[in-house]
């Protein structure tokens, strides 16, 4: 552990707060009384009367000042108790864990993938700059970051489960209906790590290191994947973390269209229904995710970039 | 009198941007012997780092070159990449200023060092190694700093060990461009002075960058003074700071003078619009009609030349 | 500037994109003269009609003629876009401005509330706020401006940053103007063309959104003529009359890539990295 990781982490405890703090303030910029619409969904009743909804603002706590609220809110959330779902009235916690890991493996796969094609194919773009192979794989990539994901899964159900009938519709439960969600995000990830792999090694290509290296005799093919990769890839890194980060959330549309009962899904559907508890938990949750991910993120740069590793007060670029 | 080593003749370089085509250097004639060290002096933006990239074909895709570089024989402008890549670093080495940017941040500076090694020489891991750090001793770094980073050397230490790599192989000829234009005052001199001894030491050529005359005095036999991408007076360095011939080489002089700073009035042409006749006429105080229309030749006399109508043969 | 302007020009791809986007444009503003019928006229005898000379893009399901609503959809996308893009530019602009040039304990509040921000899966946080305002197409301009700003306001302070070091803006508050003066005067020009490079990528990232949320039923509700809610709406028919979906999609894909291919022209135009490479 060396004092950039501390600083690191300790910088993130603010964070933290913050996201909990909004993360609970969504109840509240709901239009209307909090307890009157939190009631109306607990009975289903259409109306509750004035009476009820004093009994029930007094039982919640929902007369105390707000700081007070939240401070209960987050001492429970720390005890683990994000509260129950009104909708299926098991804890919140409960219904996340029980579909992260059907989100999780979902990006996981896509990303690396992702990951494994777009970072050889941005080196060799860049190492032909302005070639016809440069061109095309430049169009192509910026093809996959303009494709809204949620056509190009229409497309590819369209396509290969109704026309060439490789893969069914909805085939949740098979290793097959991994497919088609996979490559719906592994395609437009991979077109933006490429766009940025190309960007960055050119940006790396034109530093005065470089040119020592060549001048010192080292071979194109060592200039470029052993001078240049790595310091390319410390930008590449970052967008990969983002798109880790997005593990828990940014896979709404894909879960939508294929009926993935991951996390977002249940989010969106929680939403529909006013499950306060719920869209509370899940949002605390994926953020919280998000900035574990980008803090480790941040950690690994450390192992690729040693300026940062000894933390020097002024990086000189 | 020593064998040419590296000779430049008629050396053109231009470059194609969006503004047109940019004459950078035009006709360079350029000779270095072995053992001996000659500078190129000039302002900023003459065309300087061109000549010195161009010799070891280090220059963007964008450059359009002609002319020849003779070393030991061989043209290195015909020479393949792979070719190319034996000369360079191995029989040429070359030291830039600004020695920060051009060290690789993420590896640590012996392995750059041995990296050198290990590409001519074959070198194993450990072999490498320890020739990296007997470079390091040579150029005075402390082998405890074998697996530090470029970040954590001053500038001054960072273009030793550019020096160390470039030493690597006994290069015949080491190119320095404004090696120590980024440092301060002492350091710089502790860097010439270091560039001076293992060059003599090791036999090895210079050819020395700069804009600063001092710099000349202090480490070369000869010079060559360039202006707006032209060699406008080649002397031996006692002949140049005793009796300079070009008005330009003149005013140079002047400028650094003990009876006072005399700068230069105007400024350096735009490369990319160049006028007829001597490039260095608005800003000459002979200047007269010929000079206005017609470029001059080289004039050369027994030890030295210039490019001038006020001299002739 | 002209040159840059003339740069653009040179790259094709960026011209294309641009030609597109005057041609967007001038299909949104004439919208009612452009298009061949009311994009709202039910009618029923017509449902589910092929691409033919009448409708160039058959009808929907409710025998609406489909290159109308896709014309006006051209409108609802493009407006909302330009008006999400317009508000989170002038709020990152102030954020951004008042951070980097007053620096200290202003800079330090307000960049931590970004950190905060940009703590948030953007989307999630979209969607929630999107969902509970209640599933309208203004509710998501709220929720999409609510974390749009975020980025130009991190762009502006770096460079107010930059050019704040100069010695220009140094030496005019030298001689005594004053501190907004400055501002508008030095710093807002001279950072100005990252922000038209972050804005234009911009553009066609949120195209992408609003029609993502309306697709998941978070935006424009039916019957609007809305990308994203009109894609939904064929998604049954995509056997029938895949033509439903496809269309809108493709105006999605085509805007999306205008934006991006005069966003990359622009970028390489106005970086002066990568110019001086050229002028060496």
């Amino acid at each position: 552990m060396n004092s950039y990781i501390i600083k690191r982490m300790l910088a993130a405890v603010p964070v933290m707060i913050g996201i909990s703090l909004l993360s609970y303030s969504l109840l509240y910029i709901s239009p209307g009384d909090p307890a009157e619409i939190l009631l109306r969904l607990q009975l289903g009743t259409v109306n509750p009367d004035a009476a009820a909804v004093e009994a029930f603002r007094a039982e919640h706590g929902l007369n105390d000042p707000i700081y007070i609220q939240y401070g209960n809110w987050l001492g429970n959330v720390l005890k683990g108790d994000m509260g129950r779902s009104f909708r299926t009235g098991r804890p919140v916690i409960e219904e996340f864990f029980a579909r992260f890991p059907l989100t999780f493996q979902l990006v996981l796969i896509a990303e690396i993938l992702a990951l494994l094609i777009a970072v050889p194919l941005g080196i060799v773009s860049s190492s032909m700059h302005n070639s016809v192979v440069d061109h095309i794989l430049r169009f192509f990539a910026l093809i996959g970051v303009s494709m809204p994901s949620f056509w190009l899964g229409l497309l590819l159900i369209f396509f290969i489960s109704l026309h060439l009938r490789l893969i069914p519709v909805l085939s949740y439960g098979s290793s097959m209906s991994l497919v088609l969600p996979i490559t719906t995000l592994c395609i437009g990830s991979a077109a933006s790590i490429m766009r940025l792999t190309r960007a960055s090694m050119l940006e790396v290509l034109r530093q005065n290191y470089i040119r020592t290296a060549r001048a010192k005799g080292v071979n194109e093919v060592q200039v470029i994947w052993h001078h240049a990769f790595r310091n390319a890839l410390i930008p590449v890194i970052t967008i990969f973390g983002i798109h880790l980060g997005h593990l828990a959330g940014g896979t709404v549309i894909v879960e939508t269209i294929f009926s993935w009962p991951g996390v977002g899904r249940f989010l969106v559907d929680s939403i529909y229904a006013r499950d306060f508890p719920v869209i509370q938990g899940f949002v605390f949750l994926i953020s919280l995710i998000f900035l574990l991910i980008s803090l480790s993120i941040d950690i690994a740069y450390s192992v690729f970039d040693p300026r940062i590793r000894y933390d020097v007060p002024k990086l000189e670029r | 009198m020593a064998a040419s080593l590296l000779e430049i003749r008629d050396l053109n370089v231009k470059f194609r941007t969006d503004a047109g085509l940019v004459d950078a250097c035009n006709g360079i004639d350029l000779m270095i012997r072995e053992r001996e060290s000659l500078c190129l002096i000039g302002e900023s933006g003459c065309g300087k780092s061109v000549v010195a990239l161009a010799i070891l074909n280090l220059l963007p895709e964008n450059a359009i070159i002609s002319g020849e570089v003779i070393f030991k024989g061989r043209d290195l402008l015909n020479l393949n990449e792979k070719e190319m890549r034996g000369v360079r670093g191995n029989e040429i080495s070359m030291i830039f200023e600004q020695p920060g940017t051009c060290l690789n941040p993420v590896f640590p500076i012996g392995d750059q060092i041995a990296e050198a090694l290990r590409i001519h020489e074959h070198l194993r891991k450990n072999e490498a190694k320890e020739k990296a750090v007997e470079l390091m001793v040579h150029v005075g770094i402390s082998p405890q700093r074998y697996g530090e980073y470029p970040h954590q050397f001053s500038g001054g230490m960072q273009q030793r060990v550019m020096i160390a790599m470039a030493l690597a192989f006994r290069p015949s000829i080491i190119v320095a461009d404004e090696p120590t234009t980024s440092l301060d005052l002492i350091t710089q001199a502790q860097i010439l002075d270091l560039l001076k001894k293992v060059s003599q030491e090791n036999n090895i050529s210079l050819f020395l960058i700069t804009h600063d005359l001092g710099v000349v005095w202090e480490m070369c036999d000869s010079l060559a003074v360039m202006y707006a991408g032209e060699i406008v007076e080649r002397a031996p360095i006692y002949e140049f700071f005793h009796s300079p011939m070009h008005p330009y080489s003149k005013a140079l002089l002047g400028s650094i003078s003990k009876s006072g700073f005399h700068p230069i009035g105007g400024s350096v042409p735009n490369l990319t619009d160049l006028l007829d006749g001597c490039r260095f006429h608005p800003r000459c105080d002979k200047c007269s009609d010929i000079c206005k229309k017609l470029r001059p030749k080289m004039t050369y006399f027994s030890t030295r030349g210039v490019r001038c109508h006020h001299y002739s043969a | 500037m002209f040159k840059s302007a003339r740069s653009i020009l040179d790259d094709k791809l960026a011209l294309i994109g641009l030609s597109t986007i005057i041609i967007l444009l001038v299909i949104a503003i004439c919208a009612p003269s452009v298009s061949p019928y009311d994009p709202m006229k039910i009618n029923l005898q017509e449902r589910l009609s092929p691409p033919s000379l009448e409708h160039p893009m058959g009808t929907d399901d409710l025998g609406r003629d489909y290159l109308s609503r896709i014309i006006y959809g051209t409108r609802i996308s493009m407006t909302a876009a330009a008006l999400i893009t317009m508000i989170s530019l002038i709020i990152g602009l102030i954020v951004g401005t008042a951070s980097g040039y007053f620096g200290g304990i202003v800079d330090e509040t307000l960049m931590r509330i970004v950190d905060i921000m940009l703590a948030f899966p953007s989307l999630i946080i979209t969607i929630a706020i999107a969902g509970i305002l209640g599933p309208t197409f203004e509710n998501l301009i709220i929720a999409m401006t609510v974390t749009g700003w975020v980025g130009y306001s991190r762009l502006i302070r770096s460079s107010v940053l930059l050019v704040k070091e100069q010695d220009f803006v140094v030496s005019s508050k030298a001689i005594g103007c004053s501190d907004l003066r400055v501002v508008f005067d030095h710093i807002v020009p001279n950072a100005i063309a990252p922000i038209v490079v972050l804005a234009t990528l911009d553009m066609g990232n949120v195209i992408l959104g609003l029609c993502g949320m309306s697709f998941l039923g978070l935006g424009a509700q039916p019957p609007t003529p809305e990308w994203g809610s009109m894609l939904e709406a064929g998604k049954p028919f995509m056997e029938s009359m895949p033509t439903l979906m496809i269309f809108p999609g493709l105006m999605i894909m085509i805007t999306v890539m205008a934006f991006n291919f005069l966003g990359d022209g622009l970028r390489d135009a106005l970086d002066p990295r990568i110019k001086a490479k050229v002028e060496i």
